[in-house]
């Protein structure tokens, strides 16, 4: 089936990075629509009444978020979370690096719509290009009048600051972001207080996600009932899935929220490898639960993942065949965590050390049951007791393999070889 | 709306303030929540999740040291769940820690041990090997961290980030490698470092002094103060088998709040010195023989008589008191006045003209409250150390912070350093007093003079007294500190704050003076002053004796005949080396009372060995006119005396009992203490020139030749007070003589441009016929057209240079080869 693209339109047809091809395809028009006939309260109402669900992993609703703010007068601001770490997931990069405007646009809608004094752009330090791209175009886009002092001869003004991190997944965090960003360590702080209260600086500021600010511009332009009539009843529009793994053509593709799985997989992303069987699923990043060859019919919005004991998370979908090791799947992402904990909290520093130097030992045919044991108890003393998700995170997909792949476990524990048949990791510890 | 609220823990109702944490709010109904990284003292981070509860309505536990109470709130803390959590939290701190109980100087007192024997699993499943860290890793000056001991709580360096103010104390690392470093390129030299040992709920931070070197459980604890400085920070001394092992806060909130710095924490090893003299000594010829305590009491007895017989008890002088408890420099000044009869006596032995001030009392709480603080002439980090930590956070939380003088405070706290020579800090302050009493100055500031800036255009002048005229015009608490050295500034000061008053109806002005001594406060108030008897009282016209300078010029010119030196190492202390120098060498006579063989005592004739404080009890009263008492920890031992019994004995053996019973001093201190309180605190003295301050003390200071040499520069010599400056104390303890501050020059990066020196380069520095030389040091925290070299310093004497103030012109030349050598 062939799906309207909307986000992603014009990428890899036209450069986009040009403001001129971005106008001609319709670019800025949102804006001037909501600075020339529409207040702030208008442009909220309408992305609120859309439903638009954060992409950044949590799909809790930008409008709703946006109007936890209090109006008390002080200085707001605006964060666009582009610190895109999640293993699998790359669809903000593409967004920033092949349609810059799109995102600059979003900012500034958004900026307007809550009243930001401010807004920020908390860029992956990796994304060298990215950072090229995005300042080239916000000189462009100051120079043609969108940004800066009185835009478009409007009464609203707005700065863009481009801010490159340093290197730490737990930057992506909201809140790790905020300190980051404020020139301290990366480490999340404390909820409550939200963002929404005491954020940036201590000032009332919004998060959101690149692709969740994408949307933005759609939604003016084309209303929210446009909106609302892509994808489901309670997770609308479309989303840019992340596919890797096994698939023959790995890559982002943009559907709309509540496709198969099955069709990603099989029609979009080019089906398995010929020869192989499909093991697993993961459904929206590092931390999401497998899914099994069982659950490839349901519709990939975020209610129905979740349902079916998964998360949607990033829509990073990764896909696993019977080659994979999913031993070696959980020992991956356990040394992904114990690496990227910022150390605050014992249960997370302490736990997804614990948690990656077991998993190393099983993998090694050093294992012991006593050790399956451990990490599956690790669960309680991981989940819900630290001050951000990445502790939770950490143990979630291995839980999920633990449950469903116990076989494999098993057989790396009795010094067997690998299910899979790999060679035992030699790495050291 | 009522200021407390009704909550239920464990299913009893509970009041509880407003605004309060659930660890202290449980602490209220006997409850206890366990923690590692929450510290009342501290702001709460909710790291360590030792803490969690349930609250109901809240879908995962929370922290209860990062929740505040709520009306109607339901908390559980001893839940299936809590527990489980709970032994989690301390299984994760386990697993990797490495258990070395047994040779951790927290042993036994470690709330990691008490938590786990309370709440903890009882076995590990760690099934892989402990991750190894460093075991001991030098932090800076006494403090060694052991990484594996470590269990990232955090209180350290908030500590120093939130207390200390400084931000040298860091987490470097993340996740599992995570540990506690110094930000890029520093040392832990902070002088508050030693109180993240005690915060530390784990033996990760170890005392140098005492790592390994005793068990809690040994150690006998006594109540004490410090006498390191006249804050008087309440201490713990812990004794091993008789030995001082270590130092200890004993908090006190209005005084120290539950903090110490590390001169007071970390400076008690002289008390065991080797060093220490231990004998009375006599002098014969060119050495000292250990005599007997009679012969040496009779010794000084008569020689005492005999000068007494020949020239009258006016040739005898009695220098010293500041170290002294108020029962001991009371007596110390009936045996000048009465035994001997000589009203030559004075406990000031650094330079400092006035003490206290009774006509704008300060309280160390003030400054708490304070939107407003001057410093002048003085650096609180280096004079009063802990009562400096609630200056930056005054300033830390928004309160203008103003230094005045001729060397600028190392803040990392926001602050306007306004320098100001010496000289023109009288003037400057008139100035500032005339622009506050008029009310808008703003409109003529360029009129303002420059008075006393350096030469050139410094940062100072008008500018600066903007800054201090707009903060002062619009505060409602101002606390001015001043070293109170120079009593023309004094004097400006007291108009700057009548006008301050003036202007404002509601106003709290307070001043603030750190002795030069621990207990200078209380000896000018037990009378050891030439112009003024006990309890502030002058004397009467006419009968004023001489102050410490006029007596050293007495002796240089051989009119004193005989003099008596207390804790006083007038070599060192005085700023003015040279008449030391001949005045001590003058005197026929003289008697030093003191721990070491002082480069002073090696001039005595008779040493006479005191005990230290430990050994004392009685009464001291510190900086803001608090009493406090101390009892004697430890016997002074079998050869040394403490001063109070030197005095009497000596006494006795002058024919004079100054006591009929041995509590009559006692009484007669509490008394006089009682007369002079006010509000809680002793009072102050008048000012030097006010009413009531008694006869004026002659004038002291000699004019020395100018010496100014052709070939060399003039720069105004800045002599600063050091923490770790000075003193048999600091030389003769072992953990104190590696960080005292060397001697050196150090000059702002212009001037040794100009005079073509680089760091390192020796450098002369003269005034008249005396010179030294030091090594050179440039840095840009020097004021232009200043040389500043630290007080107290390992190295030549710079008192050598000046003429009775810490500061004076001086001619500057780099040494060059050839003169060397
Ligand atoms: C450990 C961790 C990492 C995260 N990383 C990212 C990230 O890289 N990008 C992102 O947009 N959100 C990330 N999030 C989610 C953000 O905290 C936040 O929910 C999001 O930026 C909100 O934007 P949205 O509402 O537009 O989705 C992360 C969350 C956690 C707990
Ligand atoms: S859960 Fe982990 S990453 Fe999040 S704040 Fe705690 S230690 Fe840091
Ligand atoms: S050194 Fe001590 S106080 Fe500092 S973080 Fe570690 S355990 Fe806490
Ligand atoms: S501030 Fe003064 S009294 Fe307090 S510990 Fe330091 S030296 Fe002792
Ligand atoms: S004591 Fe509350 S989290 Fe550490």
């Amino acid at each position: 089936m062939k799906y309207e693209k909307v986000l992603t339109k014009g990428i890899g047809e036209v450069d986009l990075t040009r403001i001129e091809n971005y106008e001609a395809q319709g670019g800025y028009q949102a804006l001037r629509k909501a600075l020339k006939g529409m207040t702030p309260q208008e442009v909220h109402g309408e992305v609120k009444r859309a439903n638009l669900r954060g992409r950044g992993g949590a799909g809790f609703p930008a409008g709703v978020k946006w109007g936890f703010l209090p109006d008390d007068g002080r200085p707001r601001y605006l964060c666009c979370n582009a610190d895109e770490s999640e293993p699998g997931t790359f669809n903000n990069r593409m967004l920033i690096e092949y349609n810059p405007h799109l995102l600059i646009e979003g900012i500034l809608l958004a900026a307007y719509a809550v009243r930001a004094s401010r807004s920020f752009i908390y860029l992956r330090g990796e994304f060298r290009k990215g950072f090229r791209v995005l300042t080239a175009a916000i000189e462009q886009a100051r120079a043609k009048g969108y940004l800066g002092d009185k835009i478009l001869g409007s009464d609203f003004s707005q700065e863009i600051v481009v801010h490159r991190g340093a290197g730490a997944y737990i930057c992506g965090e909201e809140t790790g972001l905020l300190s980051s960003l404020e020139g301290g360590r990366g480490e999340p702080r404390i909820k409550p207080p939200f963002p929404a209260v005491a954020g940036l600086y201590g000032m009332p500021t919004v998060v959101n996600n690149v692709e969740t600010l994408c949307n933005v511009p759609f939604i003016i332009e084309r209303g929210a009932d446009w909106f609302l009539s892509i994808g489901t009843e309670k997770s609308p529009g479309t989303k840019i899935f992340s596919v890797s793994g096994m698939v023959r053509r790995p890559g982002n593709y943009e559907l709309p929220l509540g496709i198969p799985l099955r069709e990603l997989i099989e029609d979009v992303a080019g089906g398995l490898l010929p020869g192989r069987r499909l093991k697993a699923v993961q459904p929206g990043g590092a931390s999401s639960p497998v899914l099994l060859p069982e659950h490839l019919d349901i519709p990939l919005d975020f209610d129905s993942v979740q349902q079916a004991g998964s998360i949607l998370g990033t829509a990073g979908v990764m896909v696993f065949d019977d080659t994979v090791c999913m031993v070696r799947t959980a020992l991956y992402y356990a040394d992904f965590f114990s690496h990227e904990s910022c150390g605050q909290c014992t249960p997370c520093r302490e736990g997804t050390a614990w948690t990656a130097r077991l998993l190393r030992k099983i993998e090694r045919g050093e294992g012991t049951r006593d050790d399956i044991e451990v990490l599956k108890s690790l669960r309680s003393a991981m989940s819900g007791t630290t001050i951000c998700l990445l502790s939770d995170f950490s143990i979630t997909y291995l839980q999920s393999v633990l449950k469903h792949f116990a076989h494999e476990f098993e057989a790396h524990i009795e010094g067997r070889a690998c299910l899979a048949g790999h060679a035992r990791e030699v790495r050291s510890a | 709306m009522s200021d407390t609220v009704t909550l239920t823990i464990n299913g009893r109702a509970v009041q509880a303030p407003k605004g309060m944490g659930l660890v202290e709010a449980a602490a209220l109904a006997g409850i206890e929540i366990p923690v590692f990284c929450h510290h009342r003292k501290l702001k709460p981070v909710g790291v360590c999740r030792m803490c969690l509860v349930e609250v109901e309505g809240q879908r995962k536990p929370v922290p209860a040291c990062t929740t505040q109470v709520a009306d109607g709130m339901v908390v559980r803390t001893e839940s299936d769940l809590i527990r489980h959590l709970r032994q989690g939290v301390l299984e994760f701190l386990l697993l990797n820690h490495p258990l070395d109980c047994p040779v951790c100087d927290k042993g036994g007192e470690c709330p990691l041990q008490d938590n786990t024997f309370k709440y903890g699993p009882a076995t590990s499943r760690l099934s892989v090997p402990k991750m190894k860290k460093r075991k001991a890793v030098d932090l800076g000056n006494f403090i060694v961290l052991d990484e594996e001991r470590c269990i990232l709580c955090r209180r350290c360096t908030r500590f120093d980030a939130e207390v200390a103010c400084e931000g040298t104390l860091v987490v470097g690392q993340r996740a599992h490698e995570a540990l506690i470093t110094t930000a890029d390129g520093e040392t832990y030299d902070s002088y508050f470092s030693g109180n993240v040992i005690e915060l530390c709920p784990v033996g990760a931070l170890t005392s140098k002094a005492y790592r390994f070197k005793g068990r809690p459980w040994d150690l006998s604890r006594v109540p004490s103060v410090c006498t390191a400085c006249p804050v008087g920070c309440n201490i713990e001394l812990d004794f091993r088998f008789g030995e001082l092992a270590r130092v200890l806060s004993r908090e006190n909130p209005e005084v120290d709040n539950g903090w110490l710095c590390d001169r007071g924490r970390f400076n008690y090893r002289y008390v065991h010195s080797a060093d220490r003299v231990t004998q009375p000594l006599l002098r014969r010829g060119d050495t000292f023989v250990p005599v007997s305590w009679t012969e040496a009491l009779m010794e000084i007895a008569s020689r005492l008589r005999s000068v007494v017989r020949d020239h009258g008890p006016e040739a005898v002088g009695f220098i010293g008191g500041g170290r002294l408890t108020n029962e001991e420099a009371y007596t110390f000044q009936k045996l000048a006045r009465e035994a001997v009869g000589t009203p030559h006596i004075d406990h000031r032995v650094a330079g400092q003209k006035v003490t206290s001030w009774a006509g704008y009392p300060g309280r160390l709480d003030d400054i708490d409250g304070a939107d407003v603080v001057v410093l002048v002439d003085v650096l609180p980090a280096e004079q009063m150390p802990v009562a400096d930590l609630r200056i930056r956070r005054a300033a830390q939380r928004g309160a203008a912070l103003l230094a005045l003088g001729p060397a600028a405070p190392g803040y990392r706290v926001p602050h306007t350093f306004i320098p100001v020579m010496p000289a023109g800090l009288a003037r400057f302050l008139e100035e500032a007093a005339s622009l506050v009493a008029e009310g808008e100055g703003q409109g003529r500031t360029g009129e303002l003079s420059t008075t006393g800036a350096p030469a050139g255009p410094g940062p100072a002048g008008v500018d600066g007294q903007e800054a201090l005229v707009r903060a002062l015009r619009s505060a409602r608490r101002v606390v001015a500190i001043w070293g109170g050295t120079d009593a023309a500034v004094g004097r400006a000061l007291e108009r700057l704050l009548n006008a301050c008053r003036r202007t404002g109806d509601d106003r709290r002005l307070s001043v603030l003076i750190p002795g030069e001594q621990a207990n200078s406060r209380g000896a000018e108030a037990m009378g050891v002053r030439p112009d003024r008897l006990p309890g502030h009282r002058p004397v009467e016209a006419g009968a004023a004796g001489l102050d410490t300078a006029g007596m050293l010029q007495a002796a240089a010119q051989g009119r004193l005949h005989a003099l008596y030196l207390v804790g006083a190492n007038l070599q060192e202390t005085y700023p003015d080396g040279r008449l030391v120098r001949e005045a001590l060498s003058r005197v026929p006579f003289l008697v030093v009372q003191d721990l070491f063989l002082t480069e002073t005592a090696r001039q005595a004739d008779v040493v006479l060995p005191a005990a230290p404080f430990a050994a004392k009890s009685g009464t001291y009263v510190n900086l803001e006119g608090r009493v406090q008492e101390v009892q004697e920890a430890q016997a002074a031992g079998e050869n040394s005396r403490t001063d109070g019994d030197i005095f009497r004995a000596l006494a006795e053996a002058l024919g004079r009992r100054l006591d009929r019973s041995s509590h009559e001093i006692r009484w007669e201190v509490q008394h006089l203490l009682e007369e002079l309180t006010v509000d809680g605190f002793v009072t102050g003295a008048a000012l030097p020139g006010e009413a009531g301050a008694g006869a004026p003390a002659p004038a002291a200071g000699t004019a020395r030749g100018d010496g100014n040499r052709a070939d060399g520069r003039r720069l105004e010599l800045v002599a600063v007070s050091r923490l770790y400056g000075g003193g048999g104390t600091a030389r003769f303890d072992p953990a104190f003589s590696a960080v005292r501050p060397r001697a050196e020059a150090i000059f702002h990066p212009d001037d040794a441009a100009e005079l073509g020196i680089a760091a390192g380069d020796p450098v002369e520095l003269s005034s008249g016929p005396e010179a030294v030389t030091l090594p050179a040091r440039i840095s840009p925290q020097v004021v232009k057209g200043t040389v500043q070299v630290p007080r107290g310093a390992e190295g030549p004497a710079v008192n050598m240079l000046l003429t009775g103030g810490w500061h004076a012109p001086v001619t500057v030349r780099r040494r060059v080869l050839e003169e060397v050598g």
